[in-house]
C-alpha cells in the first residue's frame, strides 16, 4: 500500500538555488550564508561560549564546522530537492548550530558535557527542581517555585561561589549525592541560575575536568596525508563482501530503508553493485529483505525507491524511514571504519 | 542455463528490460559464471563503488551522538519503536553514549531512592529571617519534629494494619482449606470395602479413579512413571511445583518514607509463572481514560528486549521469539494526556515470567500427547513445570466437572495459594 504525500515545502530563501547555473552558484550560496545564516549562527555561538579564555578559538572552530555542515546540506538540497527539502531555513540553521555546539563541546569537554546531561536529567525529574527557558531562550534552573523568574540573577553570592568556591566549600561539605549538592547550591543562591553556570560551578566542586586536547603540530607532520594506491578488484570485493555481511546484521527495517533507496549522486541504483560483483545475488538480497524473490525481482527496475513508497511498505512515516536509513549508515560507517583500519 | 549470456541478454539485464523470472534466471547464471559477471560489470559500478565508500567515510566522520532528548526519552522509555531501534542500534556501536546512558540511569536510580529524604533536607535549610521568626520557627520546628518523629511510627502502624488485613484474608482462605481437609479426612476415615474408589473424578470424556490400594484407572495411555505421579497427586493432593518459580513471584519493595503508591491498573498474565510459548501474550486491565498502552519487555538484567507500538487493546503478543529458559520482566505504560503511567511501579512487585526451556518443552509436549483431554493430567504436568497459569486453567476446568469434589477444589487451591508464597531473598 502506498501513501501519496504532498511535495515537501521549500523555504523561499532557497528557491534561487534550484534555478541558477554553476557560475551563479557561488554568489548565491554566499548570499544565503551571509544574509540568512550568519546572524543566527553568531548569536547562538556567542551565547553558548561563556568562557572568555576559550572564546576566540572555540568560536572560530565552531563557525567553520557549522558553515561546512550548512554547505554540505545545501549542496545535497540542490541535487535532491525533493528528498533534502528544507521548509524553514532559519530554524534549520538554529538546529544545526545548536547540534554543532553540542558535538563540539562534547568532543572537547566530554566529562563536563556528561555532567551537564546528568544535571539536566536531575533538574527535569526531581519534583522540587525545575529547568525552564529564560526570556533570552537560555536554559535556567532552580527550585520549582522559581519557575516564573525569567532571568538569572548574578548576586554577590553567585560571584562568591564562582570566584571563591573554596570559602563555600569549607562551610558546607560537598560529599553525598548529586541532588543534595544541587539542593545546597540553590539554597545558598536563593535565585535561579543558568544551566551552563550550574555546570561550571558543579564541575569545580565535584572535580570534573577534561584534559586538554591540544595537538602538537610536529606530531601531525609525522603523518603526511599520502593518497592510497588505487584499489584492486580483489580489494573492492573484500570491502563489498564485508559490507554485505554488515548489512545483513542490521535490523530488518533499517536494511529495507537502506537497500531499497541506495542511490548515488547521479541517482543511480547502487544496489546493483552486489550482484554485478558476485557479492550477493538478487535472490540473496531479496532474502535479506525478507521479500519473496519473484516479488523483489518485479521491484528491481523501480529501484532506488522513493522514501514515501518505502514508508508505505513499512507502514511508517517518510521521516521515520529517513531516520532508519541514517541510523543504518552510521552503524555501517563505524563498522567499515574498523574494517579499513584492520586491513 | 548452460550457455553463456548473449550480448542482448547482457544488455537487457543491465537495462532491466526483462520479466522478473528472466531477471532471476539471468542473475542465477551471472552469479555462477565469472566470465558473464565480468561482462555485466559496467563503468557505472566503479562510480557507484567509489561513491559508496566515500559516503560511508563521510558519514563516519560526521556521525552524531545521541542528543540529550534521545537519551532522556530512552531512559524514561518514551521512544516509539523506530526511534528505540535507532537508539539501540547506535548504543551498540558507541561507547560514549552507552556511558551517558549508564550515568543517567545512576541519576534516575538516585532520584528513585532519595526523593523523600531530600524534602526533609530542604526544609531544615530554610534561611532564618529574624528572631521572632526564629522563635516561631523553633516552635514550629518542635511541633514538626514531634510530627516527623511519630511519622514513621504512624506509617508503620498503617502498614501493619494493611498487612494484618491481608493476613486475615489469607487466614480465611486457610480456614476454608482446613475445613476442606477435615471433610476429606472424615471421608477417608469411613471404612471402605476393598477396591472401592478412594477418589473418583469426571475428567474430559473419561472417569479417573484411584482405589484404596492406590491403583489408578482412566489414564492408562500415560507412561507408567507419570501414572504414579498422578496417583500420588490424587492421594496427597500435593503438587510438586519447582522451587525456582518462587523467584518469579515478586516481592514488594520497601521504600524509604511514606511511599504510598498503588498500580492504576493491573497486569493479568503472565505474572509469576513459566510460559510455554516463545512469543507470550500479555494481558492487563483497562485504565480509564487511557489513549493507548505500550508494553515493555526486559530481560533479568533490565535490558530492553521488546516493546509494543501504541496499542488500543488490552493485550499484545511479542512479535519476535524470546529466549527459551530466559527470565523476563514486563511493564505496561498507559498513555493519558501525552504522559505515560507505568505499572507495576515500586513498591509493587515486578511482573516476572520465564519461557519454558527447550528440554522441558519436549517433556511437556510428550506428556501432553498421552494426556488426551484430561484436565487432571495436564494440570499436573503444567504445575510440575511451573506453568502456573496453564495449571490453574486446567484445575478450574476439572473443578467445573466435579463441583462437589474436595480433591478438585484442593488442587486448584494449591496452585492459587502457591502464588502467595513470599520468595526468599
Amino acid at each position: 500500500m502506498e501513501f501519496p504525500e504532498s511535495p515537501p515545502k521549500i523555504d523561499n530563501v532557497l528557491l534561487p538555488l534550484l534555478e541558477i547555473n554553476e557560475q551563479e552558484l557561488r554568489p548565491a550560496l554566499n548570499e544565503i550564508l551571509v544574509v540568512h545564516a550568519e546572524p543566527i549562527v553568531r548569536r547562538i555561538v556567542r551565547n553558548r561560549i561563556t568562557n572568555p579564555d576559550a572564546a576566540a578559538k572555540d568560536t572560530e572552530d565552531l563557525h567553520g564546522e557549522i558553515v561546512l555542515r550548512l554547505l554540505t546540506r545545501l549542496n545535497e538540497f540542490r541535487i535532491h530537492p525533493e528528498e533534502k527539502a528544507i521548509h524553514d531555513f532559519a530554524n534549520y540553521v538554529a538546529v544545526v548550530t545548536h547540534n554543532a555546539c553540542n558535538e563540539y563541546f562534547r568532543r572537547k569537554y566530554p566529562e563536563r558535557s556528561r555532567l551537564k546531561k546528568k544535571l539536566h536529567y536531575l533538574l527535569k525529574h526531581q519534583a522540587m527542581f525545575a529547568i525552564w527557558e529564560s526570556a533570552d531562550g537560555e536554559l535556567l534552573c532552580g527550585f520549582q517555585k522559581w519557575r516564573d523568574r525569567k532571568f538569572p540573577i548574578r548576586t554577590e553570592k553567585f560571584q562568591q561561589l564562582k570566584n571563591d568556591p573554596q570559602s563555600w566549600k569549607s562551610n558546607v561539605s560537598v560529599g553525598g549525592e548529586l541532588a543534595e549538592f544541587v539542593d545546597r547550591i540553590f539554597m545558598f543562591l536563593q535565585n535561579p541560575l543558568l544551566l551552563e553556570d550550574l555546570v561550571g560551578i558543579s564541575a569545580t566542586f565535584l572535580n570534573v575536568h577534561d584534559s586538554s586536547l591540544e595537538y602538537d603540530p610536529k606530531l601531525l607532520e609525522q603523518f603526511p596525508d599520502t593518497p592510497k594506491e588505487e584499489e584492486s578488484p580483489v580489494d573492492q570485493i573484500a570491502y563489498l563482501t564485508r559490507l554485505w555481511s554488515e548489512i545483513q546484521q542490521l535490523p530488518l527495517r533499517q536494511r529495507k530503508a537502506l537497500l531499497l533507496n541506495l542511490r548515488d549522486n547521479a541517482n543511480s541504483n547502487v544496489i546493483s553493485l552486489f550482484p554485478h560483483t558476485g557479492v550477493a545475488s538478487i535472490r540473496e538480497i531479496a532474502n535479506a529483505l525478507e521479500i519473496a524473490a519473484p516479488d523483489f525481482a518485479a521491484m528491481w527496475p523501480d529501484l532506488p525507491m522513493e522514501d514515501a513508497r518505502i514508508a508505505g511498505l513499512l507502514n511508517l512515516t517518510r521521516q521515520q524511514v529517513i531516520n532508519l536509513r541514517k541510523s543504518a549508515r552510521e552503524r555501517l560507517a563505524r563498522r567499515m571504519k574498523d574494517f579499513e583500519e584492520n586491513v | 542455463m548452460q550457455h553463456h549470456l548473449s550480448e542482448t541478454e547482457i544488455q537487457n539485464y543491465q537495462l532491466k528490460k526483462i520479466t522478473p523470472d528472466q531477471l532471476l534466471e539471468l542473475d542465477d547464471h551471472i552469479q555462477s559464471c565469472e566470465l558473464c559477471r565480468n561482462r555485466v560489470h559496467q563503468k557505472q559500478d566503479d562510480i557507484s563503488y567509489k561513491w559508496l565508500r566515500s559516503e560511508l567515510r563521510t558519514t563516519g566522520e560526521n556521525s552524531d551522538h545521541l542528543s540529550y532528548d534521545q537519551l532522556e526519552n530512552y531512559i524514561d522509555r518514551r521512544l516509539d519503536s523506530v526511534d528505540l531501534e535507532n537508539v539501540q542500534s547506535h548504543l551498540n556501536i558507541c561507547n560514549e553514549c552507552t556511558t551517558d546512558v549508564n550515568e543517567l540511569r545512576s541519576v534516575q536510580s538516585e532520584l528513585h531512592n532519595k526523593v523523600e529524604s531530600r524534602k526533609l533536607i530542604s526544609f531544615w535549610r530554610l534561611p532564618p529571617l529574624s528572631i521572632p521568626l526564629k522563635l516561631a520557627g523553633a516552635a514550629a520546628t518542635i511541633a514538626f519534629f514531634m510530627w516527623a518523629a511519630t511519622l514513621p511510627m504512624r506509617n508503620e502502624i498503617r502498614d501493619l494494619r494493611k498487612q494484618l488485613a491481608e493476613e486475615q484474608k489469607i487466614n480465611v482462605s486457610l480456614l476454608h482449606e482446613r475445613k476442606a481437609l477435615q471433610d476429606q479426612y472424615a471421608e477417608i476415615k469411613q471404612p471402605l470395602p476393598n477396591s472401592q474408589a478412594l477418589v473418583s473424578l469426571n475428567d474430559g470424556n473419561s472417569r479417573i479413579e484411584i482405589d484404596s490400594n492406590g491403583k489408578l484407572s482412566g489414564l492408562s495411555q500415560l507412561p507408567e512413571s507419570f501414572q504414579k505421579t498422578i496417583a500420588n497427586v490424587l492421594t496427597t493432593q500435593k503438587l510438586n511445583v519447582p522451587q525456582f518459580v518462587t523467584t518469579l513471584i515478586g516481592k514488594k519493595e520497601i521504600l524509604m518514607g511514606n511511599a504510598k503508591k498503588s498500580n492504576p491498573f493491573e497486569l493479568l498474565s503472565p505474572v509469576g509463572t513459566v510460559v510455554m510459548s516463545e512469543r507470550p501474550s500479555f494481558s492487563w486491565t483497562a485504565f480509564s481514560g487511557s489513549e493507548g498502552y505500550r508494553v515493555y519487555v526486559l530481560d533479568e538484567n533490565y535490558n530492553d528486549v521488546a516493546s509494543s507500538p501504541l496499542l488500543k487493546e488490552i493485550g499484545w503478543s511479542v512479535p519476535t521469539s524470546l529466549h527459551r529458559g530466559g527470565n523476563y520482566i514486563w511493564q505496561v505504560a498507559a498513555v493519558k494526556a501525552g504522559k505515560e503511567l507505568l505499572t507495576p511501579v515500586p513498591p509493587q512487585p515486578e511482573a516476572k515470567f520465564q519461557i519454558l526451556s527447550a528440554d522441558k518443552l519436549n517433556e511437556v509436549q510428550h506428556l501432553q500427547q498421552g494426556s488426551g483431554n484430561s484436565h487432571l493430567a495436564l494440570g499436573t504436568i503444567y504445575a510440575e513445570n511451573g506453568l502456573l497459569d496453564d495449571a490453574e486453567r486446567e484445575f478450574n476446568a476439572l473443578l467445573k466437572e466435579n463441583r462437589e469434589s474436595v480433591v478438585a477444589k484442593k488442587l486448584l487451591l494449591r496452585v492459587q495459594s502457591f502464588r502467595h508464597i513470599t520468595p526468599k531473598n
